[in-house]
């Protein structure tokens, strides 16, 4: 093992974490203001993954163009699915919340399994070649998933820390009785978290489709690791789910060098096991 | 209580009387009445509601909401499995590894998930039990993965003179499995009324003041996942008996999250109902994996459809029915 | 300005109100006193819709006319002049002093201008709050706490305003300056709904008073007379006569 492939890793890491991220953050705020426990959030990712193949193959010409396309299709099937089936629960225990979206992301995977089939799809690369940074040579489109996703990243957070709806949310997640007594919607601040939340999520797996390729079970195999992160980076934390996902991002690239995948996310679960250990109450302690 | 309410508890009381009996006899009686097939079905189904039986006593003794036990339940099997296949030893040894087994990974897996903070133990749950599904996907070379592990076993001997056979339609299986789910609804009941039951059900009604009276609430969360657990492992090596093989379907969270729905259906903290709901549920997705493969897709309409119309379980719905019919009486 | 008829509120089996009437005027200035879980805080979280009622009206006098707010969500109630501020103040522990002031404020669209002046009204009130307006919520003291809590519904623009024991935990200077403000409050003409059970301090301030007791309101009447009545004062709220005299 060279310094070149450590180096390498390293940088895949970050692409990884970046996609971890936006999963994981739209989790975490779901959870931390809403107390709703998304388990259909993998399949939005899903979701966004498709969306963006099918923009392609229906003659969408450009990526960029494709890629808020399947967002914005993902976050009217999301709002969709939060007005009718998920809204009957509303006020519902966790276990409900948990159940129920179970189930709509079990039949979200075997619908698309029926509809497109089980092998997976490809997309091509929207940026090829590979950028030159001084001694390495390094993708290019992979670059470009590390800074758009970064700056998606960035623009929520400041989203969430200075927009009216960013300060309604953090209140909302510190009082909720009390920010409905100041005269907020609080209905409506829901209606928002659960569509940045999906769109973030689809954002990650529109980024992540040339990379991994699509398939009905990719949600699955991400949710995993998104769990983890949220965990690592503390219930609601915003902050915390995106440096636990680039925290994690890197144990899986870095891991990757050694470990076969399966082994790579034991890796990562071990580090949150570490954590616990040493600092129950998350990554970082009460930043909201 | 009203008159209308009256009667209502007379009418419940009455039909619960007269279907216990009823029930009984002809559960009791099944192997030879029925068809060999169903009878394999019936045994696995009776597994099947010890595994439901050892999880209410998590969720609805507890009020723990898990989504690792059927985590246990297959490494339960799995364990025997792999005593008897891979490391070569005997029958009953092979058991208590499959029982210790599924107790460790419970201990673990109580152990971090009550070092989170109360939503956060839910997660952690499913992340364990995702992370298992996972390994035990990949790791076909000890877990056989989709095939799974066949077991050799046709008969074991309880005492002498007394086998037990586990071939397609046995109806000693049938009993012995039988007789495992009443001793451990006998324990159950035990448990839940012993000091230690009554210390569960108060962490459930509300655990602040469970704690504040000096009760240590992680450990007690602990130790019933490592009982419940055991109750699983029992369960689940018990199926794969009766099916003959082992396979990663009894460790996937699909079955954990079924589990769950049984538990709502038949009652949390009855004990009995959702072993009876668990019964049902799992025959009728039997017949629907006979019928159709889209049974994954019918799960989770299901699970959405419990959710949304029954969430006070078959007992609630019954009560419900019940209830209207006398009150139209005149 | 607020009308409560026959308001009956449940915490899940148990009965907590029972019939609870009563009317506050246009810039008047109504205490509700009574001993302590006698159903004060929750007659005011039924008010601001925090607690549902299961039986009885609560009516506000808008700018269009009456309008029955029972059923309605707290965020219409408090567009629609509501203000609350509740026990325990629940100041935004993790939000600034100024975030603490925006959420409320953010919901109105106003220009620059006016929204200037709505901070002007609060800080005017309470000038102490100025310095603080970048320090999170939770390191202020109780008092300060206190004051926040009233200026994030004052800033609003209420036509009434709920006040759920305001004194309470503050020391006796503390409380002084709070009553000061209530007055002040009252001035400007916004009716204020004060519960407390520091009798002696709201009844000084205000104008009528509610005696409740187990749910009930028992007993009512201006504040000069009730302060006279020692029989109903003793009975429901254990207030001697020599309270009462050596009251500032």
């Amino acid at each position: 093992m060279t310094a070149d492939v450590l180096l390498l890793q390293l940088a895949n890491g970050l692409s990884f974490g970046v996609i971890f991220a936006l999963i994981a953050s739209g989790i975490t705020l779901m959870w931390g203001i809403m107390d709703f426990i998304n388990m259909s959030h993998g399949e939005l990712y899903m979701l966004g993954a498709y969306g963006v193949w099918l923009a392609l193959v229906v003659g969408v010409g450009n990526f960029w163009l494709a890629l808020p396309l399947a967002v914005v299709g993902v976050v009217v099937i999301g709002l969709g699915l939060r007005a009718t089936v998920l809204r009957p629960i509303f006020d519902r225990p966790p276990l409900h919340t948990l159940l129920a979206t179970y189930g709509v992301g079990l039949i979200l995977q075997q619908g698309v399994l029926a509809i497109f089939g089980p092998f997976a799809k490809e997309i091509a690369l929207p940026v090829t070649g590979l950028v030159v940074l001084g001694p390495f040579r390094y993708p290019a489109y992979r670059l470009v998933v590390i800074a758009v996703g970064l700056v998606l990243i960035a623009a929520a957070g400041l989203l969430i820390q200075r927009s009216t709806y960013g300060i309604w949310i953090r209140a909302v997640a510190q009082d909720r009785a009390m920010t409905a007594a100041l005269g907020v919607p609080v209905s409506r601040v829901y209606t928002v978290v659960f569509g940045l939340g999906s769109a973030l999520a689809a954002i990650g797996g529109a980024l992540a489709a040339p990379l991994f390729g699509i398939g009905p079970t990719m949600g699955s195999e991400v949710i995993l690791l998104a769990f983890i992160v949220v965990m690592i980076g503390g219930l609601g934390n915003y902050l915390g789910s995106v440096i636990g996902g680039v925290l994690i991002g890197e144990v899986i690239a870095v891991g990757a060098i050694w470990l076969q995948p399966t082994q790579a996310y034991l890796a990562a679960l071990g580090v949150l096991l570490v954590l616990l250990l040493l600092r129950p109450a998350g990554l970082l302690r009460g930043a909201r | 209580m009203t008159p209308g309410g009256a009667r209502r508890a007379r009418g419940a009381r009455v039909a619960r009387a007269a279907l216990a009996p009823a029930g009984i006899v002809l559960l009791a009686l099944a192997p030879w009445w029925v068809s060999p097939y169903l009878t394999l079905s019936l045994t696995a189904a009776l597994a099947l509601g010890l595994f439901a039986l050892s999880y209410d006593l998590v969720l609805g003794v507890t009020g723990l909401i898990s989504v690792s036990h059927a985590t246990l339940f297959g490494v339960g099997a799995y364990g025997m499995a792999i005593g008897m296949t891979r490391l070569g030893i005997s029958f009953w040894p092979s058991v208590l590894l499959g029982i210790a087994a599924a107790a460790a990974l419970a201990w673990v897996i109580g152990f971090f998930s009550v070092r989170t903070s109360g939503p956060g133990f839910i997660i952690m749950t499913v992340i364990f039990a995702h992370a298992v599904e996972s390994v035990a996907n990949v790791w076909t070379s000890l877990t056989g993965g989709e095939n799974g592990i066949v077991l050799g076993v046709s008969r074991v001997s309880l005492l002498p003179g007394v086998d037990v056979h586990f071939t397609a339609g046995s109806r000693s299986a049938y009993y012995a499995v039988a007789a495992c789910l009443g001793l451990a609804l006998w324990a159950s009941r035990r448990l839940v009324a012993s000091p230690f039951g009554l210390a569960l059900r108060g962490i459930k009604g509300n655990e602040l003041r469970a704690s504040a009276l000096g009760y240590r609430v992680g450990r007690y969360k602990i130790l019933v996942n490592v009982i419940a657990g055991a109750f699983a492992a029992v369960g689940g090596i018990l199926y794969a008996l009766s099916q003959g093989f082992v396979s990663v379907d009894l460790l996937r969270v699909l079955l954990s999250i079924e589990v769950i729905v049984w538990t709502i259906l038949g009652g949390p903290g009855t004990l009995l109902g959702p072993v009876l709901a668990a019964m049902l549920m799992s025959l009728g997705i039997e017949y629907l994996r006979a019928v159709t493969h889209q049974y994954v897709f019918a799960i989770g309409a299901i699970t959405l459809l419990v959710v949304l119309f029954l969430p006070q379980g078959l007992g609630g719905l019954i009560e419900r029915l019940l209830g209207r019919s006398v009150e139209a009486r005149p | 300005m607020l009308r409560v008829a026959d308001l009956h509120v449940f915490y899940g089996k148990s009965h907590v109100l029972w019939g609870v009437d009563l009317e506050v005027a246009p810039g008047a200035v109504v205490a509700l006193l009574g001993r302590n879980g006698v159903g004060k805080s929750t007659t005011l979280k039924a008010v601001i819709g925090l607690v549902p009622a299961r039986q009885g009206r609560i009516e506000l006098e808008t700018a269009s006319g009456w309008r029955d707010v029972t059923h309605r969500p707290p965020w219409e109630r408090a567009a629609l002049g509501i203000g609350y501020v509740p026990e325990d103040r629940r100041i935004f522990p993790h939000l600034t002093v100024r975030e603490n002031l925006r959420v409320g404020l953010d919901r109105l669209t106003l220009t620059p201008k006016a929204r200037r002046q709505a901070l002007e009204r609060a800080f005017e009130l309470f000038p102490a709050l100025a310095d603080q307006l970048d320090r999170p919520g939770r390191v202020l003291s109780g008092g300060q706490q206190q004051m926040l809590a009233i200026a994030r519904v004052l800033v609003l623009g209420p036509r009434i305003i709920l006040l759920d024991e305001p004194s309470q935990g503050l020391a006796p200077l503390l409380v002084d300056s709070v009553m000061d403000a209530v007055v002040r409050l009252g001035r400007e003409g916004i009716a204020i709904l004060l519960v407390e059970q520091n009798a002696l301090a709201a009844l000084e301030v205000c104008g009528r008073a509610y005696l409740m007791d187990k749910g009930r309101v028992c007993h009512s009447g201006t504040a000069a007379a009730l302060r006279a009545d020692q029989p109903a004062l003793e009975r429901t709220l254990g207030v001697t006569a020599a309270d009462i005299a050596g009251s500032p």
